[in-house]
C-alpha cells in the first residue's frame, strides 16, 4: 500500500508539473478579463494521474469528503483528499456505459448510464463496487445522442433523473420517456414529471425543493436557457409528447398541438396553457453555447458575495456563468452575469467541496470546447478578496434595483447616461436556434442612489414583459475607483411587481426619438457576396472549391490551395449539427485568434453581422450557415501569394475551426 | 402537414442505408460475384491417387471426447474420413498438381489426433487437436511444421517452423475452417530456385494466424524431401492420427499470373452529381491532366474537392479467361474495358461491391477508370480489385492514403485488453444478427474468453476468446455508433429472450420485435416481462446477473475452465410455475454418445451433464431446432457448459 501511495505521489509530482505547462498554452476567451477573474476566483488544477481518461461525466461528494467521479468511459474514481496537491484516486466501478450523472445517497453512489439508473454499493467496505443494482431501466433505441443525466436528489430522498432527445434530422424520442424528467420515489417508484426538454445538461435543486434545468441551444430552442419546473409541465420541445398517452403521463398536450413560427416562447406559452417559459435566457455565445450544470450557492458568503445565487456551467466555452433569481408573482426569473472563464476543457459538471471551492469537471470530446485539454478536473477557489460586481437585479413596475458589491461613485451611478439598456427576444421555432429578434434600446431616465451607496435604482421607458434586456454598465466606478469586473447582465423579464409595467411618460419625445428604433433592418456586408459578379462574365469562376464540417469543431480540410487572382467560388457546406461561418483572412499567425476574439465582442450584434467583425484582417465571408444548409460565396484571390485563412468566427469556434487557404 | 413532412423526411433519412443494402442484395443476386473454386468430389475417392484402406468417405463422423485418436463414421458421402485404423495407414495424395493455390477446407480432430497438409507434397500446415494450448508452437493446428536435417546433430535436427500467432483451434470432434493461400518456389529457366515458397496467410477458424512465412524447404515428414519444384500434389497426412474434411475446394493460380497497368494517363474533371454513361465524361469541365505513375484516385484528389479523375490505358491480360472485377466506391465510380462500360455506380457506399464478370483476351485492352468524389464530409473511399480463373484477386489501385485516414476508416485504435487477474466487463450498445442491441455488457475473463450478455432479455448473445473488445466506435469523437466488437470469432447466439413462460410444451418461443420502422412510427419500448436487477461482482469482479420474471428470480453466471475453451453457466431460478430455457437453436442439434449436445453443423458443444434430475428436449420449430429445457417451479439450479 505503502509503495502505492509513493508511486502516486511521484505521479502526481509529473502531473502538477506538466499540468502548469499545459496552463499556459490553455486557451481562453478573454485572456485580459480571465486575468483581472483570477485575482478573486482562481482557477486550480486538481492533479490526474497520467493512466486515467478522466472524461468527467458526473460529481458527488461522499459522506466523508471523498470526490466521486464518473466518466463517459464508464468508471468511477472516488478521488480522496481532492483538494489538496496530492490527491488519491481509487477505481471504484467500471465498465458502465457514458456515466453522465452522479450523485452520493444511501452510503452508495447513483449512476446516470444511458439505458439505466445504477446505485452502486460497496457490499464488503473494499473501496470498490460489488453490486451494480439496477435501480430502473428505460429503453433506448441506439442512437448516440440519448444521453441521460442525473440523478439529482431532493431532501425526501426522492431521485431525478433527465433523458435527452435522440437525434435524427432533428430532436426525437424514439424510445418511450426520451426528453422527459422521470423522478424516482425513495420505495423506488417511477413517475414521468415533466417533458419538453432537448439537452437537458444540468438539473438544479434549490433548498425550498424547486427544481430548475438548464438547455441547450437546438432546435424548437433558440439560445441557452433555465428553466423551472413543476410536475406536469411542457418547456418547449415537442418530441416527448409522443408519450403524452401514456396512462402515468400528467401532460395530455399531443404533439401536433404545438405549432412552429413564433416570436417567442413566452408569447405562445400566453397562448398555450401547458408551455412553460423560461425564469432565465443565456444569450447564445455571449455566455456560452452548450449550457451545462447548475448549482446553487449554500456556501453563506465562504465563496464571495454571491450567496444565494446559482452558478451555470458552459461546456463549449468552458466557463461559469452567475445568475441571480428571483420570483416575482409566483414566476421566476432574474438576470445572467459573467462570472470566470479559462477553465482547461469543457465544464459538464460542478459540485462544491467541503472547504466551499468548488469543484469543476470537463470534457470536450466530440463537443470541442475553447479549454483545449480533452478532460479535466478543476476547482475554482475565492481568494478572499471581493470584485466589484452588480450584486443582484430586481425587476420593479418601472425599472430595474441594481444592488452593488461596494458602494458605488455616487455621482457617476446618478449619471443615466452610464446605463445603457435594450431588450431582444428569440424565436420560437422547429428551427436549429434563432436570429436575436426584436431588439429595441429602452431609456434610463431616473438613477436614484441609495445613502450606503450600495443600490442603484433605475427608472426606465422601453421595458418590456417576455424580453431579455441586456444593461451595459462601462463606466461605473465604486467608490474606491474599481470598474466593473463583469459590466454587461442580462435580465428576462416575465413579470413585474404588481402584475402590470408603469410606462414612464415620455416627457420630451424628440429627444428620444433617435433612440430607439428597430434593427430588424438587414445590415449590408460588403465582403459577403453570394451571387457570381455579372463582371465574371460567361466563364464563370476560373475554380469551385467546396469546405464542410465535421463533428468537433473542425472543416474536413486542413489546406485549399488557390492561384492569385483567380476567381473563386467556395461553398460551405455544413453537415454538422451546429451553426458555422466561414470568414477569409489575411495571412498571419494570430489573425485567426484575433479576428476570433473581435467577433466574440460582437456581443448582440453577433448575429445579424454574421458573426464577422468590421476590420481589414477580414477579406470574404459567408453568412451564418445552418445545419444541413450550405451557401456560396464568390471571391477574387489575393493578388500577394501567401498563407491566408479560411476560420469560422462563430463565437468560440475559431481556435479550431480554421483551415489554411494557400495563395500561389 | 409541416410536422408530418418531417416527420417522414427523418424516417427516409433513417432508412436511406436500410434501402441500400436491399437494393444491393437484390442485384447482387444475379450477378457473379466470385470466380468459382474447384471442389473436390468426396462422393468417393477418385480425385485422389490410390491409397490405403484407411481412408474412405462417409456421411457422418463423430468421435469420442474422452477417448484419444478415436474416430466413428456413417456409411455415405460428402466427407473424407482416414480411420487410421489399418497396420500400415497411408497418405492421401490428390491426382491434381498446384503451383500458387489457395485452399479452403473444413477439418475434424479426434481428441489428441495428428495430421497435416502437405503443400506440393512438401510444406506441411500441420492438423492436431490443440484445443487450449495458450502459447501455440509448430506443433500446432494452422503452424508450418519445422524442417528437419540429422546433420544438423542431436537435439538440433529441427529448425525453422512458423507457429501461429494465436491459437484459433476448436475442441475435437468440430468442424474447423482452415483457409490457406500459398505460393509455390520459383525457378529460372535453368531451374536454379530463384524464391522460396511462401505460405501468404492462414486462417483457421476466421481467425489469421499465419502471415507471409517462408519456407526454405520441405517440412519434416515431406513425401518429397529431396527436392523442391514448381508442381506438386496435395497429400493429406495419414499415417498420425484419425481426421475428416469436408468442403476442400481450391482456386489455381498460374505461376506469377498478373494483370499489368500500362500507359497510364489521369485527368481530373469537376465532379457532376452522376454519371450516366461513359461519354459523359467529355463533356465535363476538365480541371487538369494529372502525371500519375499508379491508380491512386484518393490521393489523386484532395480530400474534400468535388473533383471526377479518370484514369486510362491499358491492362496487360496474362491469358485468356474469365475475369472477376470488384469495383467499390464512396461517391461513384466507372470501369471500362475496351471502351464499354462494365461497371458504372453513383451513390455507392464502402460496404457494397459492384461486379463485372467477363472473359477477356490475352494481351493488351483498353481500360477507363472513374472515380467521382461526391461524398459529404471528406467521407471518401475506393476499391477496385481483379480476380480471374488462374490468377490471384489483386488490387489495381494503390492505396496512398495518410495513417489517420486509413486508421479512421478502420476505427480500432481504442482496444480494451483483458487484465491478468481481474475479469473485465464493459457496457456498450453491440450488434447480434444484424440486430443494434442497446443493454448489453461484454465480460472478458483473464483466460481470454469472453462473453457478451443481453441485460433486457437475460440472454446470452455470444462468446469468443482471444482479446476483449473494441471500443473505438463508443470513445472516439461523440462515439455515433456506441458499439463494442468482439475481438475475435463469435459463437452467437438467438438473441431471444433465454426464460420464457410458455403456454404448453409446443407454444412457439416469444420473438422480440425490434424492427426499425416500427421503431420510429411508434417509439420504442421492449415488450419483455422481465425486469433488470443489476449485477453482484465476486472477488475477481466475475459478475452475477440477477434479473426477475413475473415474481421468478433467475440469476446467470458464468465461469470459464482454465484450461479449455470452455464456458460454464449457472443458472438458479426461483419460480412459482414451470419456466422454460432455451440454450440453443441452430439448423441441427445432434446428441454425441456421451450425451453432449452438438449444436449446428457441429458448430460447438452443450454438455448438460451436470443436472441429475433435468434433460433438455430438442424440439423443431420447422425453421430450425431449438434446444429447450422445462425448469419445474420451485428452487432449481441448472448449469451446463458451452465448448467450443
Amino acid at each position: 500500500m505503502k509503495t502505492i501511495k509513493n508511486i502516486f505521489a511521484i505521479l502526481v509530482l509529473l502531473l502538477v508539473s506538466q499540468s502548469g505547462i499545459a496552463q499556459k498554452k490553455n486557451k481562453v476567451l478573454n485572456k485580459v478579463l480571465a486575468a483581472k477573474e483570477s485575482e478573486y476566483y482562481k482557477i486550480v488544477n486538481v492533479p490526474i494521474p497520467k493512466d486515467i481518461e478522466l472524461e468527467v461525466g458526473g460529481l458527488a461528494l461522499t459522506n466523508d469528503n471523498k470526490l466521486g467521479v464518473s466518466t463517459r468511459r464508464g468508471e468511477v474514481w472516488v478521488i480522496d483528499k481532492p483538494n489538496t496537491k496530492t490527491p488519491e484516486y481509487k477505481l471504484f466501478a467500471s465498465g458502465m456505459h457514458e456515466v453522465l450523472g452522479l450523485a452520493y445517497k444511501d452510503n452508495s453512489f447513483f449512476a446516470s448510464q444511458r439505458g439505466e439508473l445504477t446505485q452502486l454499493i460497496d457490499e464488503d467496505n473494499d473501496g470498490e463496487a460489488d453490486f451494480y443494482k439496477t435501480y430502473f431501466s428505460w429503453p433506448l433505441s441506439g442512437n448516440y445522442h440519448e444521453y441521460s443525466y442525473g440523478p439529482r436528489v431532493d431532501k425526501d430522498g426522492n431521485m431525478f433523473v433527465h433523458l435527452n432527445v435522440t437525434w435524427a434530422a432533428g430532436g426525437q424520442s424514439f424510445s418511450k420517456w426520451r426528453a422527459w424528467l422521470l423522478k424516482f420515489s425513495p420505495d423506488g417508484k417511477m413517475t414521468p414529471f415533466a417533458t419538453g426538454f432537448r439537452s437537458p445538461a444540468g438539473l438544479g435543486l434549490m433548498p425550498n425543493g424547486d427544481i430548475f434545468y438548464t438547455e441547450n441551444q437546438g432546435d424548437w430552442v433558440g439560445s441557452g436557457r433555465v428553466t423551472h419546473i413543476e410536475k406536469g409541465d411542457f418547456v418547449g420541445h415537442p418530441a416527448g409528447l409522443k408519450w403524452s398517452s401514456e396512462p402515468n403521463s400528467p401532460i395530455t398536450l399531443k404533439p401536433e398541438d404545438i405549432k412552429s413560427d413564433h416570436l417567442s416562447l413566452y408569447e405562445y406559452a400566453k397562448e398555450l396553457d401547458a408551455l412553460k417559459a423560461p425564469a432565465i435566457w443565456l444569450p447564445h455565445t455571449i455566455f456560452g453555447t452548450s449550457t451545462s450544470d447548475f448549482i446553487y450557492d449554500n456556501t453563506e458568503g465562504k465563496f464571495g458575495p454571491f450567496a444565494g445565487q446559482v452558478f451555470i456551467g458552459d461546456q463549449g466555452n468552458s466557463r461559469i456563468v452567475r445568475v441571480f433569481l428571483e420570483k416575482i408573482n409566483g414566476v421566476y426569473q432574474g438576470a445572467a452575469f459573467g462570472f470566470s472563464e479559462g477553465f482547461a476543457s469543457g465544464v459538464l459538471r460542478m459540485i462544491w467541496s467541503n472547504d466551499n471551492s468548488m469543484f469543476v469537471g470537463m470534457t470536450s470530446r466530440g463537443w470541442s470546447s475553447i479549454g483545449r485539454k480533452p478532460f479535466g478536473l478543476q476547482r475554482l477557489v475565492w481568494t478572499g478578496k471581493t470584485p466589484f460586481e452588480v450584486k443582484t437585479m430586481k425587476a420593479l413596475a418601472d425599472g430595474f434595483e441594481l444592488e452593488f458589491t461596494k458602494p458605488v461613485d455616487k455621482k457617476m451611478a446618478q449619471d443615466i447616461a452610464n446605463y445603457q439598456l435594450s431588450s431582444f427576444t428569440y424565436k420560437y421555432h422547429k428551427t436549429y436556434g434563432s436570429p436575436i429578434e426584436d431588439i429595441k434600446e429602452a431609456m434610463v431616465h431616473k438613477s436614484t442612489v441609495s445613502k450606503d451607496g450600495l443600490t442603484v435604482k433605475l427608472t426606465i421607458e422601453g421595458l418590456r414583459l417576455g424580453y431579455i434586456h441586456q444593461i451595459e454598465i462601462p463606466k461605473l466606478k465604486s467608490s474606491t475607483g474599481e470598474l466593473l469586473l463583469h459590466n454587461k447582465g442580462y435580465y428576462t423579464l416575465n413579470e413585474v411587481p404588481g402584475g402590470k409595467l408603469k410606462t414612464f411618460k415620455k416627457m420630451d419625445h424628440s429627444a428620444h426619438k433617435n433612440m430607439v428604433h428597430n434593427t430588424k433592418k438587414v445590415t449590408k456586408q460588403v465582403k459577403r457576396v453570394t451571387k457570381i459578379p455579372t463582371s465574371w462574365g460567361k466563364n464563370g469562376a476560373d475554380k469551385k472549391l467546396q469546405i464542410g464540417t465535421i463533428p468537433g469543431l473542425q472543416y474536413n480540410l486542413k489546406k485549399i490551395t488557390i492561384n492569385r487572382n483567380e476567381k473563386i467560388q467556395l461553398t460551405l457546406e455544413n453537415s454538422d449539427d451546429m451553426l458555422h461561418n466561414m470568414v477569409i483572412m489575411k495571412p498571419g499567425a494570430d489573425t485567426p485568434t484575433t479576428v476570433g476574439n473581435m467577433a466574440l465582442q460582437l456581443g448582440l450584434k453577433g448575429p445579424e453581422l454574421n458573426y464577422v467583425p468590421d476590420t481589414d484582417l477580414v477579406l470574404f465571408h459567408s453568412g451564418v450557415v445552418g445545419p444541413e444548409s450550405s451557401e456560396t460565396i464568390y471571391f477574387t484571390a489575393p493578388s500577394e501569394p501567401g498563407q491566408y485563412w479560411i476560420v469560422c468566427t462563430f463565437p468560440g469556434h475559431a481556435f479550431t475551426m480554421r483551415t489554411k487557404l494557400i495563395v500561389k | 402537414m409541416k410536422h408530418t413532412l418531417v416527420l417522414y423526411l427523418s424516417i427516409s433519412v433513417f432508412l436511406f442505408f436500410g434501402s441500400i443494402e436491399a437494393q444491393n442484395k437484390n442485384k447482387t443476386s444475379k450477378q457473379v460475384t466470385a470466380i468459382p473454386y474447384s471442389v473436390i468430389n468426396l462422393n468417393d475417392l477418385s480425385a485422389f491417387q490410390k491409397t490405403g484402406k484407411n481412408w474412405g468417405n462417409a456421411s457422418n463422423v463423430s468421435i469420442n471426447r474422452s477417448k484419444e485418436k478415436t474416430i466413428f463414421s456413417e456409411i455415405g458421402t460428402g466427407i473424407l474420413v482416414n480411420k487410421n485404423n489399418q497396420r500400415k495407414n497411408k497418405h492421401l495424395v490428390t491426382k491434381f498438381e498446384h503451383g500458387d493455390i489457395e485452399l479452403e477446407l473444413d477439418v475434424m480432430m479426434p481428441l489428441a489426433s495428428n495430421s497435416g497438409i502437405y503443400f506440393q507434397g512438401r510444406y506441411e500446415i500441420q492438423l492436431y487437436d490443440s484445443w487450449g494450448v495458450k502459447t501455440p508452437t509448430y506443433k500446432d493446428i494452422g503452424s508450418i511444421y519445422q524442417r528437419w536435417d540429422e546433420k544438423r546433430g542431436k537435439g538440433k535436427q529441427g529448425y525453422e517452423g512458423t507457429p501461429t500467432k494465436i491459437n484459433a483451434a476448436k475442441a475435437p470432434g468440430l468442424w474447423q475452417h482452415l483457409k490457406i493461400i500459398f505460393h509455390a518456389p520459383k525457378f529460372d529457366a535453368l531451374g536454379n530456385k530463384t524464391k522460396n515458397a511462401w505460405f501468404e496467410k492462414v486462417w483457421l477458424n476466421g481467425t489469421l494466424i499465419i502471415e507471409n512465412a517462408e519456407v526454405t524447404g520441405p517440412t519434416r515428414g515431406a513425401s518429397f524431401q529431396k527436392d523442391e519444384k514448381p508442381m506438386g500434389p496435395i497429400v493429406f497426412q495419414g499415417n498420425h492420427g484419425p481426421v475428416a474434411f469436408k468442403n476442400i475446394k481450391y482456386k489455381l493460380y498460374n505461376n506469377n499470373n498478373k494483370v499489368i497497368i500500362n500507359n497510364l494517363k489521369a485527368t481530373v474533371y469537376e465532379s457532376p452529381k452522376k454519371i450516366k454513361k461513359l461519354q459523359d465524361i467529355n463533356e465535363l469541365k476538365k480541371v487538369k491532366d494529372k502525371n500519375v505513375k499508379t491508380i491512386s484516385p484518393l490521393s489523386d484528389i484532395k480530400k474534400n474537392a468535388k473533383e471526377l479523375i479518370v484514369y486510362s490505358g491499358t491492362l496487360t491480360i496474362p491469358e485468356t479467361s474469365n475475369y472477376l472485377f470488384e469495383m467499390k466506391a464512396l461517391g461513384g465510380g466507372l470501369l471500362a474495358l475496351n471502351n464499354k462500360t462494365a461497371i458504372n455506380m453513383n451513390k455507392n457506399n464502402l460496404k457494397y461491391s459492384n461486379y463485372s464478370f467477363q472473359k477477356l483476351e490475352k494481351g493488351e485492352i483498353p481500360f477507363t477508370v472513374v472515380f467521382n468524389q461526391t461524398a459529404k464530409r471528406g467521407e471518401r473511399g475506393f476499391e477496385l480489385f481483379i480476380e480471374g480463373n488462374g490468377t490471384q484477386r489483386q488490387s489495381l489501385q494503390v492505396k496512398r492514403i495518410s495513417k489517420r485516414e486509413q486508421s479512421l476508416i478502420d476505427m480500432r485504435f481504442l482496444l480494451i485488453n483483458h487484465s491478468d487477474s481481474k475479469t473485465i466487463s464493459q457496457r456498450s450498445f453491440l450488434m447480434h444478427n444484424d440486430v443494434k442491441k442497446t443493454h448489453c455488457i461484454s465480460v472478458g475473463f483473464p483466460e481470454k474468453i469472453s462473453y457478451s450478455y443481453d441485460l433486457e432479455t437475460g440472454s446470452l448473445l455470444q462468446i469468443w476468446d482471444n482479446a476483449f473488445l473494441n471500443a473505438t466506435h463508443m470513445w472516439h469523437s461523440r462515439g455515433k455508433e456506441q458499439l463494442g466488437y468482439p475481438e475475435g470469432q463469435v459463437i452467437a447466439f438467438h438473441g431471444d429472450s433465454d426464460f420464457v413462460y410458455l403456454k404448453n410444451d409446443n407454444s412457439p418461443w416469444p420473438k422480440e420485435n425490434y424492427n426499425t420502422k416500427h421503431l420510429l412510427e411508434k417509439g420504442f419500448e421492449l415488450k419483455t416481462p422481465l425486469i433488470q436487477k443489476g449485477y453482484k461482482l465476486d472477488n475477481n469482479k466475475n459478475p452475477l446477473f440477477l434479473s426477475e420474471i413475473k415474481g421468478a428470480k433467475i440469476s446467470n453466471k458464468f465461469t470459464p475452465s482454465s484450461t479449455d475453451r470452455k464456458l460454464k453457466r449457472d443458472i438458479t431460478v426461483d419460480s412459482k410455475k414451470d419456466i422454460w430455457l432455451k440454450i440453443s437453436e441452430a439448423s441441427t442439434i445432434e446428441i454425441a454418445s456421451d450425451g453432449t449436445y452438438i449444436i449446428g453443423d457441429k458448430n460447438y458443444y452443450i454438455d448438460f451433464s451436470g443436472n441429475e434430475s433435468l434433460t433438455p428436449i430438442i424440439r423443431d420449430n420447422k425453421q430450425s431446432k431449438e434446444l429447450l429445457v422445462k425448469i419445474p417451479a420451485g428452487k432449481q439450479t441448472i448449469n451446463y457448459s458451452i465448448i467450443w
